[in-house]
């Protein structure tokens, strides 16, 4: 499992994942202006739950906030891996 | 000085034609000369560096094109060729914007400066490297695969600065880092795009004419998010 996290290929399908999502983001934000309107003046969740109801329109944040999120984890794992990182962590244990 | 810059595009479109012979590359050097004087004349006319409208920037990224096949002729590619082609491009793109000769205040701000000055270094790397792309997927030549990479990390590594200079810019003159528009979902777009190509090159995942064919496609994603998104899928609340 480790390894499917660490994996590059893996980095590789997220960034495609991503770019999907967000050329569906850049066709939905011009075609529904009355709904996102306020999106840029109130943080990201609160307006995330102040427009539930419109999840249809929104679902596309929820999966870039969740891509975005793997690929930090991803980033987090291949550094802890990386052998600069782990000397050091070493030296300081 | 208008009819200047119609002469440069005039003198570009035929160098273009002349292609590989020593004709085309006097004609080449005569074009690209009008050219540095047609940005010196902008820089002066506007007071700064021309790099403050889309008509600027790609007029400057064009140039540096142009001096960039100068070093790639004498160092690398023998046979000009397609490389006469990027000066043409820009010059003919610029030919549909509208010239800005005034700046916002907000504008007016180094970390604008130099987020405009890193894009159009980008620009000018990013499509080089798709040119370059061309010329392998023509000639097969392993040399032009590896400068095709090599000068898109380049692109890549200036487009990133310049996302960050432009984030730090934007979050000192209207407070916020970023924007939920079409404009700043297409950029992000470019910016994973070269990713994808650059790490699948990387580890060999993309090797060869496809590697090439994905880095030449970059062009058509990165012009597309710079000139095609306001126009084609709208982006109001975005002022640049």
């Amino acid at each position: 499992m480790l390894r499917l996290l660490k994996s590059i290929k893996t980095a590789l399908v997220i960034l495609f994942l991503s770019i999907t999502v967000f050329v569906a983001g850049s066709i939905y934000i011009p075609r529904n202006l009355s709904l996102f309107s306020d999106i840029n003046d109130i943080p990201l969740f609160r307006w995330l739950s102040l427009n539930y109801s419109s999840i249809g329109k929104t679902f596309w944040i929820y999966l870039a906030i969740f891509l975005m999120a793997n690929s930090l984890r991803d980033f987090n794992n291949w550094l802890s891996e990386y052998p600069f990182i782990t000397k050091l962590i070493k030296r300081s244990t | 000085m208008s009819h200047l810059f119609i002469l440069l595009f005039i003198i570009s479109l035929y160098a273009l034609s002349l292609s590989d012979d020593r004709k085309g590359y006097r004609v080449f050097l005569i074009a690209l000369f009008l050219h540095l004087l047609y940005v010196l004349y902008r820089t002066f006319h506007l007071g700064h560096p021309p790099i403050t409208d889309k008509f600027d920037i790609l007029l400057s990224a064009g140039l540096l094109t142009g001096l960039y096949q100068l070093y790639l002729k004498r160092r690398w590619i023998r046979e000009a060729g397609y490389l006469y082609l990027l000066p043409v491009l820009f010059v003919f793109l610029a030919l549909f914007q509208e010239r800005i000769d005034t700046i916002s205040s907000s504008m007016n701000s180094s970390w604008f400066y130099l987020h405009a000055g890193l894009l159009v270094i980008a620009l000018s790397l990013l499509t080089t490297g798709s040119v370059i792309g061309l010329l392998y997927l023509k000639n097969s030549e392993h040399t032009f695969e590896l400068l095709q990479y090599r000068i898109t990390l380049a692109g890549w590594l200036f487009f990133s600065l310049s996302i960050i200079a432009g984030s730090i810019w934007f979050f000192l003159a209207q407070g916020v880092y970023w924007l939920w528009t079409a404009k700043e979902l297409w950029l992000t777009i470019t910016w994973f795009y070269y990713s994808l190509y650059l790490h699948g090159r990387y580890v060999n995942f993309l090797k060869g004419e496809r590697a090439a064919e994905i880095g030449v496609a970059g062009v058509f994603v990165l012009f597309f998010s710079y000139l095609g998104v306001t126009p084609i899928l709208g982006s109001p609340w975005t002022q640049f």
